[in-house]
């Protein structure tokens, strides 16, 4: 049981947004999904989703969800075996949270009760239960960010489940204050330990990933560059690459396991042993 | 005197039985059997059941009936295309007479299958028409000798009317100018009231080749080459007179435009097709020979 | 979870009080309800006839089959002609403001209505095609060739609105949009033509049927009407719940598990169904469609399972009100009903969003 994808390349035009990413997670385990601006990661995210994406491009290879392709799900059927929270969620109308989170139980076939009630777990799992009775547009972009969370997870609630699930998620943490960052992903984690479900996250904060993830993937232009542990994938060498900036790991003084610090490519700072890899990092722009 | 005192005595005796007969009856059916309460829908109907002696048996009328002046002072029912049936019933009307145009169907469907007698016009443009109307009117009143007097004072008219109109010679072109908005002014083709009413006078319809209303153009109206203008007097008053009227593009360029011959009596008159419509002839005949 | 120890935006700033001020569902519904049987019975016992109230209640039980005297005119006018018209409005009511539901829903816009997809411009060409062009067809069809062409317009310039969005498998609501600004445009252009080549009393006859009248409200033509409403209820309320997840966008419904094509294509063919039928027999009536949903939103939040039939129990109040107006105002003769509802309708929808906006401001403050 596995949410995968082989050998998948996606071309607008003569553009290639993938190219060649095979890629595989499991139930309760969280892959988070690093890269640079317009490296791929919501490219992948949604075919991973299921979408089809724009009519205008092309998509070869395949995603498949426990063995069967993604698109041959039936949407009822896959919207109880995976849920998305999308990069800027939008919601028309002064639905409030409480309702915002309970349209996550719609593929459930719950009764309106039953879904009001997850609903309101799921707001007081991602710390926004007394924003119940607020409407949505009047909340702040934090607030607004755990509503729409709590909305996807809402749609994998169920305790018991006879089938594999999985969240995608993409740059949950972008609206959040540093607390909630934490909170947030903390809760991500917490859901798969606890329900089984297999995260994949889009996240940019490479220390927030290297703390949550089991596994980061890296996409460099397209490419998967690397996956595994982020110990092993966040080496200053494919971060300066992917990132175009300088990196280095220290021993993190707070958690067990490494901090990578980052400074930009330009800036000289003391202590700086590494010249510039400028052909080993394939986005280069500086001159 | 015997005999009135008798039938009025009859009529009492009728109309006491009918209360006996009493409470069961319908209200309607009772003020059926009493005094007659006429709707008419059309002005010339309207002006045809005055002139059969009637008029105060109406208790409403369209907004086109307009002539007599009495007729504007009775309540009125909406515009003949669209009335409503349940404002027709609650003036209790023992008969409706509708013209042909008369609207919509349905409502006058559910006033007839509501008890009350419906008459319909005929809406040819022409004399035989009006006889019609009249016979088919009087008949509706129980105004048989209103009507033979009526009907013979037409016909008399008519046939000083039309005798009046120059049989021989070249006929003169007339055209048509409805300006009653002021800002849009049409001229009438075949088909038209107005169309009828210039050939009875004995001109020709300068406006040739078309059926119905059109726009006037500039171009049109010289290629038209009319001798006059026959236009309403509501059309004049609501493009400012007679000057402005003969401002618009292309009229001024005309024979009738240059000699200022422009004919413009009352709408309802010129083109009601009722019992005035000798009269209208008349007028416009003698317009045309001067 | 770790709430006790969250410290900034965990302060309950929205516990009481500046949460969305909200009538209860049931109990709007229920008021709604209420308010359009007590129109109705308004609506019953008045009208240019005058009939008491308990010659109204004898009538009534009369045609129930009970044995009571009735005076058989009376009976007439209220079996025969304000029955039918009271239903036909609260049909035509429930039909547009169902519909205006719909679309608002499925554009993700308070300011949709049926019009949008050209189910109005359609059903108005095609009944001037009729007035000004169609001696032939009337003589053939009698009073059922104007209904029946407007309906046909209706559907035909919604397929086209709906052919032009739908391409690839998908259909681009932006595209329908603006395929129904077109198709709108095309309709006005006609019926400009044809008012130019109308005569008079066509003319008329145009102005009229853009007002829109109940005054063809017979039993036939309810009869008529009643399964295409109530296909259309049926349907809508079998949408509300996708339309709310529509409310997220379509990618994200689509995530939650809707259909999303087929919603899309089931909200347009309700809703030329239903605001179609009516509009056919009763002409253009503007201002439902769009006030409707928006009156129930405002009072009881945007639950499309609230929405829609909140907004079919306040099109036909609105509608049922508006016409019995229009037969009273002005008697022995009618008003146009399209005047009245925007008459009625448009102040109301002021207020409401005064209210509103002060009541965002304060939420704001």
């Amino acid at each position: 049981m596995t949410l995968a994808a082989q050998e998948l390349s996606v071309h607008a035009g003569p553009t290639a947004l993938l190219e060649h990413v095979s890629l595989s997670l499991s139930p309760g385990e969280v892959l988070a999904i690093l890269g640079a601006n317009g490296a791929g990661k919501s490219t992948l995210l949604g075919r991973l989703a299921g979408e089809r994406g724009s009519p205008v491009v092309r998509t070869t290879g395949r995603v498949l969800l426990d063995a069967r392709p993604i698109e041959s799900w039936r949407p009822r059927e896959l919207a109880r075996r995976r849920a998305v929270l999308p990069q800027n969620p939008s919601l028309a109308f002064g639905y409030t949270a409480l309702e915002l989170a309970a349209l996550g139980r719609h593929a459930s076939g719950d009764d309106a009760r039953a879904a009001l009630a997850i609903a309101r777990e799921a707001l007081r799992a991602t710390d926004a239960a007394h924003l119940a009775d607020r409407e949505v547009p009047t909340l702040s972009g934090g607030e607004r960010a755990r509503a729409h969370l709590a909305c996807a997870l809402a749609q994998l609630w169920d305790a018991e489940c006879d089938h594999a699930r999985y969240l995608l998620l993409d740059e949950p943490t972008a609206a959040l204050d540093l607390a909630h960052q934490h909170e947030v992903l903390g809760i991500v984690r917490e859901f798969t330990r606890t329900r089984g479900v297999g995260v994949v996250a889009i996240v940019h904060d490479l220390n927030l990933a290297a703390e949550y993830a089991d596994r980061v993937a890296l996409l460099v232009c397209g490419r998967l560059a690397a996956v595994g542990e982020s110990t092993r994938v966040l080496d200053p060498g494919n971060v300066e690459a992917a990132f175009d900036v300088r990196a280095r790991t220290l021993e993190h003084p707070l958690r067990p396991g490494p901090l990578i610090a980052v400074a930009r490519r330009s800036a000289r700072g003391v202590g700086d042993r590494r010249p510039p890899h400028a052909n080993r990092h394939p986005v280069s722009a500086e001159p | 005197m015997t005999a009135r005192i008798t039938r009025r005595a009859t009529l009492a005796g009728v109309s006491g039985l009918c209360m006996l007969a009493g409470t069961s009856l319908a209200s309607g059916a009772l003020a059926r059997t009493a005094t007659p309460r006429v709707i008419s829908v059309g002005g010339s109907l309207t002006e045809i059941v005055y002139a059969l002696g009637a008029g105060e048996q109406l208790v409403g009328v369209d907004t086109t009936s307009a002539y007599p002046e009495a007729a504007t002072r009775l309540p009125k029912v909406g515009y003949l295309r669209s009335l409503s049936a349940e404002g027709l019933l609650s003036l209790r009307p023992t008969l409706l007479i509708a013209a042909a145009q008369a609207g919509p169907p349905v409502a006058l469907r559910q006033v007839e299958s509501a008890g009350t007698p419906l008459v319909r016009g005929d809406e040819e443009y022409s004399y035989a028409a009006v006889r019609r109307n009249v016979a088919t009117i009087g008949r509706a009143l129980d105004r048989d000798a209103a009507t033979v007097v009526l009907a013979a004072r037409l016909d008399g008219e008519w046939a000083a009317a039309t005798a009046a109109v120059p049989r021989t010679g070249t006929r003169p072109r007339a055209l048509f100018v409805l300006a009653h908005t002021g800002a849009n002014v049409q001229i009438s083709g075949t088909g038209t009231a107005a169309h009828a009413m210039l050939e009875l006078a004995g001109a020709r319809n300068a406006a040739e080749g078309f059926a119905g209303y059109r726009p006037l153009t500039a171009e049109g109206a010289v290629a038209a080459a009319p001798d006059f203008i026959v236009a309403t007097r509501q059309g004049v008053e609501a493009s400012g007179g007679v000057d402005r009227l003969l401002q618009r593009p292309g009229l001024a360029l005309t024979p009738a435009g240059r000699a200022r011959r422009v004919v413009a009596p009352e709408a309802s008159f010129l083109l009601g097709f009722g019992p005035r419509l000798p009269g209208a002839v008349a007028e416009l005949a003698a317009a045309f020979a001067a | 979870m770790n709430a006790a120890v969250r410290p900034a935006s965990s302060a309950p700033r929205g516990t009481v009080g500046v949460g969305a001020r909200r009538a209860p569902r049931r109990l709007a519904l229920a008021t709604l309800a209420a308010a359009l049987a007590g129109a109705m019975l308004v609506a019953i016992g008045i009208g240019a006839v005058p009939i008491a109230p308990d010659d109204v209640v004898r009538i009534l039980l009369h045609s129930a089959g009970l044995d009571v005297e009735v005076d058989s005119q009376q009976a007439a006018v209220l079996e025969s002609i304000r029955l039918p018209r009271v239903l036909l409005a609260v049909l035509t009511g429930a039909g547009l403001g169902l519909a205006g539901a719909l679309m608002q829903g499925l554009f993700r816009n308070p300011l949709a209505d049926p019009a949008l997809v050209g189910v109005s411009a359609g059903a108005a060409l095609a009944a001037s095609v009729v007035i000004v062009l169609g001696a032939g067809a009337t003589a053939q069809l009698g009073s059922f060739a104007l209904p029946t062409a407007a309906f046909a317009g209706a559907l035909g310039a919604t397929a086209l609105v709906y052919r032009v969005g739908h391409g690839g498998g998908a259909i681009s609501l932006p595209t329908m949009l603006l395929a129904g600004i077109a198709v709108n445009a095309f309709a006005f252009a006609g019926i400009g033509f044809l008012t130019y080549v109308a005569d008079d009393q066509q003319l008329r006859d145009l102005t009229f049927w853009n007002l829109g009248s109940l005054a063809g409200g017979t039993w036939p033509v309810v009869a008529t009407v009643v399964p295409f409403v109530l296909l259309a209820a049926g349907a809508a309320v079998l949408l509300a719940q996708p339309l709310n997840a529509l409310a997220l966008g379509e990618a994200r419904a689509e995530h939650l598990g809707v259909h999303v094509a087929r919603i899309k294509l089931g909200a347009i063919v309700v809703t030329a169904l239903a605001a179609g039928a009516v509009v056919a027999v009763t002409g253009v009536i503007g201002f439902v469609g769009l006030v409707a949903p928006h009156l129930v939103r405002l009072a009881c939040g945007p639950d499309q399972r609230v929405v829609i039939p909140g907004a079919a129990l306040g099109g036909a109040l609105l509608v049922v009100i508006a016409d019995t107006v229009a037969r009273t105002a002005a008697t022995p003769a009618d008003l146009p009903l399209g005047v009245l509802t925007a008459v009625f309708g448009a102040p109301l929808f002021l207020a409401l969003l005064l209210r509103m906006r002060r009541r965002l401001l304060a939420e704001a403050a």
